[in-house]
């Protein structure tokens, strides 16, 4: 029984001392992982913000192939046509879907123009949403029109910006779109926080 | 003893620690996974999206190089190409490629990408008329001329839904707008005004396009009316021939467009609007033509063989028993020289049930003195005529087909081939119309002429529309040009409505002309 009592107290001596020394490893640990935690959360960011991009993109891409670039039907409204404060990135364009998702109209073998689709950038919320109006098919001439209701295809969106090609042309014949997204999780030193996606559709419709 | 009870406890701190490490390794790498197959998705949708692309651009191009384009299908399987690590799949007017329409092409292509034991695909469609290298409802290989403030010409589409489609107006040579009041498309400018339609009676010329109300205009001609009418018509196509060149007075390679007071070639929409505003020297005038713009292209030149007709003519006995009864006992065909064909007119004018059915070949020039509507409402006649065609003043002629079918709305009205050699001399008719046989349709005027046509106007030589005449046409019309200082087209104080109907132009069997493109998938 002798030996046990000068024993006695060792194993708790033991544990705590365990404990601190596996606090300082884990400590240890933590400190050489919390570059390449704060580093992975950030490359986790610049893929979901290029995720978003690139599902933006998609959102609009089939819409911008299926329209045209006739005179009227498709229409980039720049600052003086009213694109400016609470608006960036304006854009109005025709859609031969009813009510802008339901089946693709025809007329003789050529699309019957159905409703007019809406893209813009709020600047207040960096969101890109877009509208349907099945009430025309002639995007309107000032920026902007009725925008509600929308829905939102872009979050985060710091800059959005639609051009003609090429520029300055009478008759253009692409559509160029530009989307500068903010990642989540904030600015980091040296490292990338926006992601830009510029993409030229050309429409197929005449 | 002591010592021998403490071992293991660093181990345990070890594999603690190993443990989280490796959760954290595991947790990373799943995330890359993750984004690396969203990547990897993303770039096989893209793939799937371009090799469906290729498809349809292979299925163009067999298509358009097929010896009847009209009648060229794929197996219902479709065909089908490995491509770029997937493979692409076309169809024309097979398997799953319907939805276009009777008489439209469709073409669909599917794009297959494999990518960890799924499928990624895309899915295009287009709609199209084969037989024809482009839709241009009037088009003339020399000068199309307007002339006369009463000229009322209306190029609408067949067929309205949403206001749109508008038809094209092109030539080779020259489009000539001869006097500031000329009117293309102008919707009620200064009013309503209306125009008589043989299906649906006089009619609002907005109704024409779509509109349920007469646009409201701005008299600035940079300023489009409301709602905004340019949009919905069509294009003014100046036109180059693949091989060879047309000389024009503008001196230009493509065709040449011009108006009053301005005899250099025109280069846009707006210009051309406002260069007839001011020769009406009214600040207040209207700009009285309307068109979407003005577009270059490279065409074929296009024509049509008589050799064609003439045997479908002499093949065609469904109307022996008419020609018996005018006095042809020994005819069965439908090749007529021109003294038959007016014994055949004459008995169609007394006997009003009966009409002619098929193509009609007249081997010589054809002058009409009375109203003759040729075959009904669904004869789907052909009337050919080797030389000339005239109807005199005030005389009307209606050829209409049955537009419910397919093959009505593909049969050719009226073909004017002219003589193989023409006559040297040239007979002044109408107002100051030289006609030698050189093909030429000739509408002498007068308020009472009418031209009811469904399809397909063509003429070796041009056609000239007097003043007072109406036109009401669904189809389309091609007019030639045989060396003559003929133009191609002219129209004088008359009414042209004309609804184009693209497979109206299926008839000139070369080519493929694209009308629509859907995403499917």
């Amino acid at each position: 029984m002798r030996p046990r009592r000068v024993d006695a107290g060792y194993a708790i001596v033991d544990v705590v001392m365990g404990l601190v020394l596996f606090g300082l490893v884990i400590v240890a640990i933590y400190q050489i992982f919390i570059p390449a935690l704060a580093f992975s959360l950030h490359i986790n960011g610049r893929l979901a913000a290029q995720q978003d991009v690139r599902l933006a993109v998609d959102r609009v891409a089939r819409q911008l192939h299926e329209t045209t670039l006739d005179f009227g039907r498709l229409r980039v409204y720049s600052t003086d046509a009213g694109c400016v404060g609470a608006y960036e990135g304006c854009i109005g364009f025709v859609t031969a879907h009813s009510a802008c998702s339901g089946p693709f109209t025809l007329l003789n073998g050529a699309p019957d123009w159905q409703a007019t689709i809406y893209i813009w950038r709020d600047t207040a919320t960096d969101e890109l949403r877009t509208r349907c109006n099945p009430a025309t098919a002639f995007p309107a001439t000032q920026w902007p029109p009725i925008l509600a209701p929308y829905a939102v295809i872009g979050r985060q969106v710091v800059a959005a910006s639609f051009t003609l090609l090429p520029e300055g042309s009478p008759q253009p014949t692409a559509i160029e779109m530009a989307l500068e997204e903010q990642i989540a999780t904030g600015p980091r030193k040296g490292l990338q926080s926006t992601f830009f996606n510029q993409t030229v559709f050309v429409p197929e419709n005449r | 003893m002591a010592r021998r009870r403490e071992r293991g406890l660093a181990l345990i701190v070890v594999l603690a620690v190993l443990t989280i490490i490796t959760t954290i390794c595991f947790a990373l790498v799943g995330l890359m996974n993750t984004d690396m197959l969203h990547a990897s998705i993303q770039h096989a949708v893209a793939r799937s999206y371009f090799l469906a692309e290729s498809g349809l651009e292979v299925a163009r191009t067999q298509l358009t190089a097929a010896v009847d384009p009209r009648t060229f299908t794929t197996p219902a399987r479709g065909v089908t190409t490995a491509y770029g690590g997937g493979h692409y799949t076309y169809w024309v007017d097979a398997g799953p490629a319907a939805g276009c329409g009777p008489g439209f092409k469709t073409l669909e292509a599917l794009g297959e990408v494999p990518l960890l034991g799924r499928v990624i695909s895309s899915r295009v469609r287009e709609c199209g008329i084969a037989g024809t290298p482009h839709a241009i409802a009037l088009f003339g290989v020399s000068r199309v001329e307007f002339r006369g403030a009463g000229s009322r010409i209306y190029l609408a589409p067949y067929g309205v839904g949403s206001p749109g489609n508008g038809a094209s107006l092109g030539s080779f040579g020259e489009i000539r707008f001869a006097d500031a009041d000329v009117r293309l498309n102008a919707l009620s400018e200064g009013g309503v005004e209306t125009v008589s339609l043989r299906d649906v009676g006089r009619v609002p010329d907005y109704g024409l396009f779509g509109f349920a109300e007469r646009p409201d205009y701005n008299p600035d001609p940079a300023v489009d009316a409301t709602p905004w009418v340019l949009s919905i018509f069509g294009e003014i196509v100046k036109a180059r021939p693949q091989l060879g060149e047309i000389a024009n007075p503008c001196g230009t390679s493509y065709a040449c467009l011009t108006a009053p007071y301005h005899t250099n070639d025109i280069e846009d929409a707006v210009t051309l609007r406002s260069t007839v505003q001011r020769a009406t020297g009214s600040a207040g005038g209207l700009p009285h033509v309307y068109l979407q713009r003005i577009r270059k292209v490279e065409l074929p030149l296009l024509s049509l063989n008589p050799a064609a007709f003439v045997t479908r003519a002499g093949g065609n006995d469904a109307n022996a028993s008419i020609n018996r009864a005018a006095g042809l006992p020994r005819k069965t065909n439908s090749i007529y020289t021109p003294l038959e064909f007016y014994e055949v007119v004459g008995y169609l004018g007394t006997h009003n049930a009966e009409r002619l059915r098929g193509t009609i070949y007249v081997t010589g020039t054809v002058q009409l003195v009375q109203d003759l509507d040729i075959g009904g409402s669904d004869g789907d006649v052909t009337l050919a005529v080797a030389g000339d065609l005239l109807i005199t003043e005030d005389a009307r002629l209606t050829d209409r087909h049955d537009l419910s079918t397919a093959v009505g709305r593909q049969t050719p009205a009226i073909l004017v081939f002219g003589f193989g050699v023409p006559t040297a001399r040239s007979t002044i008719v109408c107002h100051g119309q030289a006609v030698n046989g050189s093909g030429r349709l000739v509408l002498c005027g007068g308020l009472r002429q009418e031209l009811t046509v469904d399809g397909l106007i063509y003429t070796a030589d041009g056609m000239a529309i007097g003043p007072g005449a109406s036109v009401d046409q669904i189809g389309a019309m091609y007019h030639g040009n045989r060396g003559t200082p003929n133009p191609s087209f002219i129209s004088e104080n008359a009414i042209v409505v004309l609804r184009f109907d693209p497979l109206a132009l299926t008839v000139f069997g070369r080519g493929l002309s694209i009308l629509s493109w859907q995403q499917l998938k």
